[in-house]
């Protein structure tokens, strides 16, 4: 995996995310995330949103579409068959949108490290702005992994979403290698489509 | 210059050139559109004119025929509605089977009809009644539906039953009056009872006409099954002769006085025989808005629309009150115009497509832009929505009706247009909206008459949004003309404000205000520059992260509200139709137990004789 | 322009821009309050404010065609035209009531729900479809009663006109329609349940069951419209019954108290009971609220 060349930043594309601070006050504050447990972190969510944690009172709540979804939530371990809605799934969300990789098995594969059919690491097929630790992460770890977020979107430094337009050839690439049946399954070579 | 007699020369010229020309094409649809807009031209310049011209005509007594502002306000309906139709019918029915009769037919029920309208007399108005049904039940034959004999005859059967039951009447007014002037009725020649009797004899063969429950089994087969261009003139104006005559014999000739004498109940204020026309009005608007919610097939839903759409206009009639007719003839002219518009774009997808079922089109508004917007004007008529011309229908009917006190009714009615509501959305999402087929992915736009002919009544209806008192001036005009003065004017229309003593509504500032409103919304909409719009394809829709093909069914339109036909399940399957055809399969057993005495032999042929003689013999010499 | 039609004017754009923020109020009020009962915190009071701009500051925006696009605008068109027909107190807050009576804002309230429909039509999504249809159908439902509600305070006033009605209950709580007659009340506080698209009759935008129903397909620009227009609309809905029933209001700040009392109802009810399935909710409508609601019309005209 270390002979691969990491996707860039274009600076020119910056200018996207010149949002002012009303927005990025907006953006911070509220955080929609679709409701889509890909793995067994999704157990996780529970505690966290209900009546012990209860992330409503940070601005965060489920959304049932990708469409009005901003975060994107891989809990845990993420299988290739579910990498493909996964796919689908996050570009299917409006930009900007956020990704967050759950537990030690989107860093490393984890306890799955020799999975045949297992994603091992998850930034080679969608960008990830943050990661959170553990196997699995409490909801302090969840809840404090959000709150890091909120920092990285007022610092401007949320920034997966431009990094996966502009290398999107790059991440396709790695998709379809890991999806052998990628275009005989009608998935699309285009964004849009 | 008699106007009568040139209305008459032109249309019979158009009707002879249908026959002439019937093999070629050009000509004979040239000289057809030609006879009817020159006759429509004709009506409309000498429309309010009633001096320095003769417009009365009578033949020894017999036929009398006058031009005046009422029926000259059916006739601009008739032509009208009829000159689309032949309009649309250029394209639809080219190169069909029965294409040179069509216009042959076509033209008869035109005639028929402008004939019964301008008559004034019982028997001409008899002759043109039949005339149009024959033309009709001819013109059902010509299209190309497999079973189109059985529901032509079910049409003419029927059809008959009614007209039997109106020359009855007719026959026993002259026996009483000795006239057939419609003027010349004299109520106190009549008993009671005699009254009534032809009250509902009367009403009988003009209900069957009407399609109003339950004597609406005819419809759904009729409309569906006939040429669809011709469904929309059947439909658009055909349908309202019923209403016509209705109106004509009930208000025109018997009188509000005599049907009061039938009986008159002070709380309901009004009389038993109206009061029942109201709540058969309101039972079909309502059960006839129910069934087209359940249909599947489009025709079948128009059909049932238009049966549900005639209840309105007979609660009108029932009414009696100004305002209560003023609602109906206005509903005649919105529901000419939307039915109109709505048959010819179902005629063009049907056409273009070859299918009738909601379940197997939708997604058709890249093809076919112009019969959307056309189709979507008229749905919004339909449902009765401000700021078009369906809602002063609405207004005008509800209002009449809580001025009767009818409160019961105006409910059940007004869950009624909510109900045109549902089927009208249906209408639109499961032909244009939602996921286009593979198959239809290069359907052509509909031929050119025919969207000429679909936007034509869109116009009309927008305009009629925003000025309906330009229609209400003129109801008012004839509605006094023809002798209605017993009651107060019900509506008060000032400029463009309705009032009346329970409500009031201003159309043009209403219209006005959305449009304002739509404009100020844009623009804010609008404003934000920074944001891309990515138009995207069909296929790309929230599908949990399948990945979907053209192959994947993903249109929700067969059985659309299966909630309601679930929920209702248990009342559903009581339904006139039902009955009739049970009647009918019943009537089929015993005529063929009956037909099994001509056995073929000849012996028994002779006994049967031989007894026949004998008991005739014995019955006579007794 | 003269002085009073300017006033009027005003008067509306100030009632239209406060009945944004009022109804995003009581909607994170109420979500508090739903916290509450669950024992969690709830979001912030402004948090429907940040989730609107949110939404418009989303940097991409995807429609499948006209009406889509479309759609919004005129859902906005039709709220707004409702809402000015409402009358939200006496003098200028009547604001333009007298160009149309009961009958017309019953039906100016479906041209929103209808370009509303449309839009989720052209964006061809299956699940907004059957939302779409599963809301047509409770609304098939809930108007028997409400109509008949309606018909019966029509037919005890005499009147069609909102303003008379106000007028009418004037003089003390014992006056106000729901209580002086309590069928038709109750028949529109049973309708009203349906009308507000809570639960237990929240079908048409069941999570979980049509993905989000009609909005599926819609984000940013577009939902962030929708969520304004659906804030006015419920502001309007309930301006509009207690005007009906709750005897109106002298001055704006009554009025808004009442609303939002009245928005507690159909809220602690949806707390209470889960979601009806479609065919129990169409029929709920059909037989006990109907039939009160007879009751009431057949008392009001007798």
């Amino acid at each position: 995996m270390d002979d691969l060349k990491r996707p860039t930043l274009d600076s020119d594309f910056t200018c996207d995310m010149a949002f002012n601070k009303i927005t990025k006050w907006a953006q911070k504050n509220s955080l929609w995330l679709l409701a889509y447990g890909t793995g067994c972190g999704a157990i996780e969510l529970s505690p966290t949103m209900t009546s012990r944690y209860d992330w409503s009172r940070l601005g965060i709540r489920g959304s049932a579409t990708p469409r009005q979804a901003d975060l994107l939530l891989i809990t845990g371990y993420l299988s290739t068959k579910t990498l493909k809605r996964v796919i689908r799934s996050y570009e299917q969300m409006q930009d900007p949108k956020y990704v967050i990789g759950f537990g030690s098995c989107t860093i490393n594969g984890g306890m799955y490290y020799d999975s045949y059919n297992t994603i091992k690491q998850l930034d080679l097929y969608i960008p990830v702005d943050v990661y959170i630790n553990g196997c699995m992460p409490r909801p302090e770890a969840v809840l404090s992994g959000l709150a890091y977020l909120k920092d990285k979107i007022g610092d401007k430094k949320a920034d997966g979403w431009i990094k996966y337009k502009q290398n999107f050839e790059w991440y396709r690439e790695n998709q379809k290698k890991i999806l052998k049946s990628f275009n005989g399954d009608n998935m699309p070579d285009k964004y849009n489509w | 210059m008699n106007v009568l007699r040139t209305i008459a020369l032109i249309l019979s010229l158009g009707f002879l050139s249908s026959i002439l020309f019937y093999k070629i094409r050009e000509l004979r649809n040239l000289s057809i559109i030609a006879s009817l807009s020159v006759a429509l031209g004709f009506v409309i310049k000498f429309f309010g004119i009633y001096t320095g011209i003769k417009r009365a005509f009578s033949y020894k007594d017999l036929f009398y025929f006058k031009f005046d502002a009422f029926s000259n306000f059916f006739v601009v309906l008739i032509l009208g509605v009829g000159l689309l139709a032949i309009l649309a019918s250029w394209n639809y029915m080219k190169e069909k089977k029965g294409e040179t009769f069509f216009y042959v037919f076509f033209m008869l029920t035109i005639l028929g009809m402008v004939g019964l309208v301008y008559s004034r007399d019982m028997l001409s108005f008899f002759i043109g009644w039949e005339v149009m049904t024959m033309g009709s039940f001819l013109v059902i034959l010509q299209s190309n539906e497999k079973d189109r004999f059985k529901f032509a005859l079910r049409y003419f059967i029927i059809s008959l039953i009614g007209a039997y039951s109106l020359l009855w009447s007719m026959f026993i007014i002259y026996n009483k009056v000795h006239s057939f002037k419609f003027s010349a009725f004299n109520s106190s020649v009549f008993t009671k009872g005699e009254l009534t009797t032809l009250l509902i004899t009367i009403s009988i063969g003009f209900l069957i006409k009407a399609a109003i429950m339950p004597f609406h089994t005819w419809a759904s087969g009729a409309y569906s099954r006939s040429p669809l261009t011709f469904t929309a003139f059947f439909s658009g104006a055909m349908s309202k002769m019923g209403i016509y005559g209705l109106f004509i014999f009930l208000y025109g000739s018997i009188g509000l006085s005599a049907i009061y004498k039938t009986g008159y109940n002070e709380f309901f204020q009004t009389s038993y025989f109206q009061y029942t026309l109201v709540w058969l009005g309101v039972i079909t608007a309502f059960l006839g808005t129910l069934r087209a919610i359940l249909s599947e097939d489009i025709r079948v839903m128009l059909a049932y629309s238009s049966v549900g759409q005639l209840g309105y206009m007979l609660i009108g009639i029932g009414l009696g009150s100004t305002l209560g007719l003023t609602a109906t003839l206005f509903h005649v002219v919105t529901h000419g115009l939307f039915k109109t518009s709505l048959f010819i774009v179902v005629a063009a997808i049907i056409h273009r497509t070859g299918k009738t079922k909601f379940h197997e089109l939708g997604g058709l508004i890249n093809n076919m832009p112009i019969a959307f917007i056309a189709t979507l004007i008229s749905i919004i008529t339909l449902a009765g929505i401000p700021p078009l011309g369906g809602f002063a229908t609405k207004w005008l009917l509800y209002e009449a009706m809580i001025e009767k006190r009818m409160f019961f009714a105006t409910a059940i009615t007004m869950l009624a247009s909510i109900g045109a509501f549902l089927y009208a959305y249906r209408l639109i999402q499961n032909l244009f909206l939602g996921q286009r087929k593979l198959e239809h992915d290069d359907v052509k736009p509909a031929p050119l008459t025919m969207q000429i002919a679909m936007l034509i009544p869109a116009l009309g209806m927008v305009f009629l949004g925003f000025f309906p008192n330009l229609l209400i001036k003129y109801t008012n005009l004839f509605i006094e003309l023809i002798n209605i003065d017993f009651f107060k004017l019900g509506v008060k229309v000032t400029d463009t404000a309705f009032t009346n003593s329970y409500g009031y509504w201003n159309a043009f500032y209403l219209g006005s205000a959305v449009v304002i409103i739509f404009i100020v919304s844009t623009i804010y909409y609008n404003l934000q520059r920074r944001a891309k719009i990515y138009k995207i394809g069909q296929l790309d829709i929230y599908t949990a992260g399948e990945y979907v093909t053209r192959e994947t069914p993903l249109n929700y339109s067969f059985n659309f509200y299966g909630f309601i036909f679930d929920s209702l399940k248990p009342a559903i399957k009581y339904s006139v139709t039902n009955f009739i055809t049970r009647i009918s399969k019943e009537f089929i057993a015993l005529s063929d137990f009956v037909r099994r005495i001509y056995t073929g032999n000849g012996q028994h042929y002779a006994i049967f004789t031989m007894i026949f003689t004998i008991i005739t013999l014995i019955y006579f010499l007794s | 322009m003269s002085t009073d039609s300017m006033y009027r004017l005003l008067v509306t754009i100030a009632v239209i821009l406060g009945s944004i923020i009022y109804g995003f109020f009581i909607n994170s009020l109420a979500r508090r309050i739903t916290a509450r009962v669950q024992n969690r915190m709830g979001p912030p009071l402004k948090q429907p404010f940040i989730d609107v701009i949110k939404l418009y500051s989303k940097r991409t925006f995807v429609t499948h065609g006209i009406m889509q696009t479309l759609g919004p605008i005129l859902m906005l068109t039709g709220i707004i035209s409702t809402l000015i027909l409402i009358p939200y107190g006496k003098g200028y807050l009547t604001l333009y009531s007298s160009n149309g009576d009961l009958i017309t804002i019953l039906y100016i309230m479906t041209f929103g729900q209808l370009a509303m429909a449309l839009a989720v039509g052209q964006a061809g999504n299956p699940y907004g479809t059957i939302g779409v249809a599963r809301g047509l159908t409770r609304m098939f439902g809930y108007e028997l009663p409400l109509i008949l509600a309606l018909i019966s305070l029509i037919a005890l006033n005499h009147s069609a006109d909102v303003n008379v009605i106000i007028a009418n209950q004037h003089g003390g709580i014992a006056n106000w329609n729901a209580f002086r007659h309590p069928f038709v009340g109750i028949t529109a506080l049973l309708a009203m349940l349906g009308m507000m698209s809570y639960q237990p009759f929240d079908n048409a935008s069941a999570p979980a069951e049509v993905a989000s129903g009609p909005i599926t397909e819609f984000g940013g620009k577009f939902m962030a419209i929708m969520m304004t227009t659906n804030a006015m609309f419920v502001v309007a809905k309930l301006a509009l019954l207690v005007d009906l029933f709750f005897g109106g209001a002298s001055n704006i700040f009554i009025l808004a108290l009442k609303i939002f009392l009245l928005y507690l109802y159909p809220l602690f009810v949806g707390l209470v009971f889960p979601r009806f399935a479609m065919e129990d909710t169409f029929l709920f409508f059909w037989k006990w609220p109907t039939l009160i609601g007879f009751i009431g019309l057949a008392i009001a005209i007798f």
